[in-house]
């Protein structure tokens, strides 16, 4: 029954999402529907820069309450899932930076506590070299962190990046190049 | 989008895959509490704007609605004739004004 239920709902366009979320009327329901459709590309994107469950968890509920709230003023210049995906990402920058103002640890420490996190027992379930991997990725400065996670995972272009973080295309780039070597380099003396 | 050949991870590559542990259900009650935080998000708005209507029309009725009250130099009835008075072209202004002003107390 719950997998007809959601077999329906996966049924529905970008487009159906939008056309009732133009709709005041239709609104909730378009906005339920996108809910269900992006949910999981938007969680492992955010579960990829948070690390932790609880604060995927958290932020991901928080930065959808802010897009139901906004959705009125929503002008559909951009693609729905990409306003979206900017609101979450912004969301998820905000909490590191409260985490790290509240902790009032030095920047590489929320990245500590993040390497912790993966260590404990059924927390990372991928292969060892996947681990060592995503290791590797955590002792990356936030900025080369992101912008790798950003490029890498979510497949942006440079130029998304920079819009997205507020910095040139050039920064971008260069701060990717950066990451990436780092990441060859500890990749390769292991 | 531009490729990157050299920084190629393919050895590694956990890339398309979800390497952290989740509930299964996860995606079945993230929407469900989405839907109820926004419930409640929609009823304390409304319930804070009830709040502040109350409070305002109180505010109102406290700052600008005549209260009968034996302190009050000018009572609601004695007020309420003068007004009258004055709306059926009985009194003229003056004899408004000196009407209230004789049900004042004077000055020391």
């Amino acid at each position: 029954m719950r997998l007809r239920l959601k077999t329906n709902l996966l049924r529905y366009s970008e487009d159906d999402i939008v056309r009732l979320i133009r709709d005041a009327k239709m609104r909730s329901k378009g906005f339920s529907l996108f809910v269900y459709q992006y949910q999981e590309r938007l969680y492992w994107s955010m579960r990829r820069i948070l690390i932790v469950h609880e604060d995927t968890d958290d932020v991901l509920q928080e930065a959808l309450l802010k897009v139901w709230s906004k959705l009125e003023t929503f002008k559909f210049e951009s693609s729905i899932y990409t306003w979206v995906y900017r609101i979450c990402l912004n969301e998820a920058l905000s909490f590191l930076r409260r985490k790290r103002r509240v902790l009032f640890l030095p920047l590489l420490n929320v990245e500590k506590e993040m390497q912790q996190y993966i260590e404990q027992p059924g927390v990372f379930t991928g292969s060892e070299i996947e681990f060592k991997f995503q290791q590797a990725l955590l002792t990356l400065p936030e900025r080369q962190r992101l912008v790798f996670n950003l490029r890498y995972y979510d497949d942006l272009s440079f130029k998304e990046i920079a819009a997205f973080l507020k910095l040139s295309d050039g920064g971008v780039k260069s701060t990717y190049h950066i990451a990436a070597k780092k990441m060859k380099e500890i990749l390769a003396a292991d | 989008m531009e490729k990157d050949p050299q920084y190629d991870f393919s050895a590694f590559d956990g890339r398309r895959k979800k390497n952290f542990s989740l509930a299964s259900d996860y995606f079945d009650h993230l929407p469900i509490q989405i839907m109820v935080k926004r419930e409640v998000a929609q009823f304390k708005r409304n319930y804070w704007m009830g709040t502040a209507i109350a409070a305002g029309l109180l505010l109102f009725s406290l700052l600008y609605l005549p209260v009968s009250s034996n302190s009050s130099p000018i009572s609601y009835g004695e007020s309420q004739a003068a007004n009258e008075a004055f709306l059926n072209d009985e009194l003229t202004d003056e004899e408004v004004i000196e009407l209230y002003l004789s049900t004042m107390d004077p000055i020391n």
